[in-house]
């Protein structure tokens, strides 16, 4: 039981993280730039698909995660550039409308480039099977994904926290007339701070290649998670985003695993095994609902503003 | 002069042959899912079909068949309108396809109401089989518990006494369960339901590990197989227990899961590897016209073009009269791409049902036919099915 309590904490901690990742670059463009993004989603597809390819192609794995990321990272600033640069003065429901058209023209675009059924490709070769931790396995790709995201977080914090750019984001975001009046490209600092968002899209979605399959549509559902990871970490706060990933992360994984095991302590079998499973999956909008109601701003919001 | 003659030659040799003097044409609506996460199925349903009349020139049994698509994007809501349009506005005589269950449960009682046979090509649900059953209701597929009874003889056959069960949570997978239980009469050690459409199942497979058992069956069709297959044999747990799977490890899957299904069976009653002479040459020319391996689905429409043209060969006036086309389609002993196969009194086939193994091929991963499970299968609705 107790390797098993491990094995599930591993898992919660991973998956956790992962909705940090993808949490995180909707964050930053939501809480600096105002900007609501629904197509988060279609460029983590962008950079799993933009991997996959490059997979395909015969790359190694980890210069094809770069490449998918670079490669998203410019799909990033051509949108910025032709879509989001127009939509920054007009209200929130336009943002809506135009990042969902995107949505809808991603999916078709993959559906024709790609076609309809998914691809895969596999982990590393070193990180393709399981590992041996005192006395239980484990699979060791999930260990890779839980170490190079605490990489790159941390190197997200010291980019907006201890950089010269990451100062003039912070700024840009409160006082872009005082910013641009300072002699920054205000502009330029924005389209920068949209395609690190798709960067950091990509990389989760290129992270996420070897675990799930790579399809149309595949972002929808992760939009709407991080979208709760947000709601519920607060909007704009990086850190927010990640105690409220490894929360929801560990809930829902934990959930999955032992509530229908401890429903079934008190409730008869075929009770256990029809409101165990609709809970679990229920347990991450449950905790949304109570964090809005007892911290309506999030459980770490953002202190800049 | 010499031009004219062969000219008319030519007329008259069309007018001879192609043209017989009762020729009509049969219009015919196909209404499938052909976009959104199962539209890759769909489409299958319809290349297999088309692939069985283009290799006739659209002409069965002297008849001209025409056929108009509908995408109901697996919403039932939207099933009832493309078949409502395909039947009042386009004029439709027989309706051929149907993907999800959910949508043939809204869409039967409409078409069938309207007096104009359904031929079904891929799977049907318990609910028309039974009581509800319809004499204008054929299907080339198979009813939704066949593939689990099977998987569930097959465990029991082999004698486990403690398998894990994982299915989506949702009614075909409750359904699937009750089928597997059905012939399966060891004991369970799990019940894994996770929510439909799930995409990582660490904590369900961090589950299997934990639960001692003899065998695992996994139903889990579409994406959800395809990334629990791969997940848990990044766990080091595929070739650990013995795997046995319906509807999950498929042609339309298997090229993506690939090495990580090796080793694990199959309950089905087709895949690429079947080699029935009609099974290898409709591989072949499904691969020639599509470039891609055929499923299980597109064979099932392939085998409704073949029914279709025995069935109005067996009664060439059933092509005007939708009540006689619905007896003949149910009537007709057809030889499909499975071997032989007969319709039983609620419309769904009786058919064997095999054991599949997945081996390492010349082309990378396929199946290799083991044996037959269960041999002349008729579902359990049939008997409550007050048609004769």
């Amino acid at each position: 039981m107790t390797t098993l309590i491990i094995t599930q904490v591993l898992n919660g901690l991973q998956f956790g993280l992962m909705l940090f990742l993808i949490a995180t670059g909707l964050t930053l463009i939501l809480g600096i730039m105002d900007f609501v993004n629904l197509a988060h989603g279609s460029l983590y597809m962008m950079g799993a698909y933009a991997t996959a390819t490059l997979v395909a192609k015969g790359m190694g794995f980890f210069p094809a995660l770069l490449g998918g990321v670079l490669a998203t990272f410019a799909v990033g600033v051509v949108i910025e550039v032709v879509v989001v640069r127009k939509l920054y003065r007009r209200d929130h429901l336009d943002h809506v409308l135009a990042t969902f058209g995107i949505i809808l023209a991603f999916n078709e675009v993959v559906r024709i480039i790609w076609g309809p059924v998914g691809l895969t490709f596999d982990p590393p070769e070193q990180f393709a099977d399981s590992v041996d931790l005192l006395g239980f396995t484990y699979p060791a790709y999930r260990l890779l994904v839980i170490g190079m995201i605490s990489l790159v977080g941390a190197g997200l914090w010291w980019l907006v926290t201890r950089t010269r750019i990451g100062m003039q984001i912070r700024a840009g975001a409160t006082h872009p007339e005082i910013v641009s009046a300072l002699g920054v490209n205000i502009r330029a600092l924005k389209t920068t701070l949209f395609a690190l968002g798709a960067a950091l899209a990509a990389f989760s979605g290129a992270l996420i290649g070897p675990l799930r399959s790579v399809q149309p549509g595949m972002g929808e559902e992760v939009l709407i998670q991080a979208l709760v990871v947000i709601i519920v970490g607060g909007i704009g706060a990086i850190r927010g985003a990640l105690v409220a990933g490894i929360l929801l992360g560990l809930l829902d994984t934990l959930g999955r695993a032992f509530l229908p095991l401890m429903i079934s302590r008190f409730a008869n079998p075929e009770v256990a095994q029809a409101v165990g499973p609709a809970l679990a999956s229920m347990m991450i909008y449950l905790t949304m609902a109570l964090v809005l109601v007892f911290k309506p701003a999030g459980l770490l919001p953002a202190t800049g503003k | 002069m010499k031009k004219f003659t062969r000219q008319a030659v030519w007329i008259a040799a069309v007018l001879l042959t192609a043209v017989p003097a009762t020729a009509e044409t049969l219009r015919i609506g196909h209404l499938a899912t052909m976009s959104g996460p199962i539209g890759g199925l769909g489409q299958d349903q319809y290349d297999g079909f088309m692939l069985g009349l283009a290799q006739r020139n659209s002409k069965l049994a002297g008849h001209n068949i025409e056929v108009v698509r509908g995408d109901d994007q697996g919403k039932p809501d939207v099933g009832v309108q493309v078949a409502k349009d395909l039947l009042e506005r386009e004029k439709v005589r027989l309706v051929v396809g149907i993907t999800a269950s959910n949508v043939i449960n809204a869409v039967f009682p409409v078409i069938t109401g309207a007096g104009i046979p359904l031929l079904g090509t891929n799977g049907g649900p318990s609910i028309f089989a039974g009581e509800k059953c319809s004499p204008l209701f054929a299907s080339t597929a198979f009813q939704n518990d066949g593939f689990h009874e099977a998987a569930g003889a097959e465990a029991q056959s082999r004698g486990y006494k403690n398998v894990i069960i994982i299915a989506p949570n949702y009614q075909a997978g409750k359904d699937a369960v009750v089928g597997f239980k059905r012939f399966y009469k060891g004991a369970v050690a799990d019940e894994i339901y996770p929510a439909f459409g799930q995409t990582d199942f660490s904590a369900e497979i961090a589950r299997f590990a934990a639960s001692p058992s003899d065998a695992f069956y996994v139903f889990l069709p579409g994406g959800m197989g395809i990334n629990f297959m791969k997940q848990l044999s990044q766990a080091g747990l595929v070739r650990k227990v013995p795997l046995l799977s319906a509807m999950t490890v498929e042609d339309m899957s298997l090229p993506i899961i690939k090495e990580s299904a090796l080793g694990t069976t199959v309950s089905a009653y087709w895949t690429s590897a079947a080699n029935t002479p009609q099974s290898q040459s409709f591989v072949k020319d499904f691969q020639a016209r599509y470039k891609r391996t055929p499923s299980v689905f597109a064979a099932q429409g392939y085998d409704a073009a073949m029914l279709l043209e025995q069935a109005l060969k067996a009664n060439p006036a059933a092509v005007a009269d939708p009540k006689a086309l619905a007896k003949a389609l149910r009537s007709t002993k057809f030889v499909s791409v499975r071997g032989e196969v007969t319709i039983g009194n609620n419309g769904f086939p009786i058919q064997d049902y095999l054991l599949w193994k997945v081996v390492k091929t010349s082309a990378g991963v396929g199946f290799e036919k083991d044996h037959v499970i269960l041999s002349h299968h008729q579902d359990a609705y049939a008997a409550h099915c007050p048609l004769k």
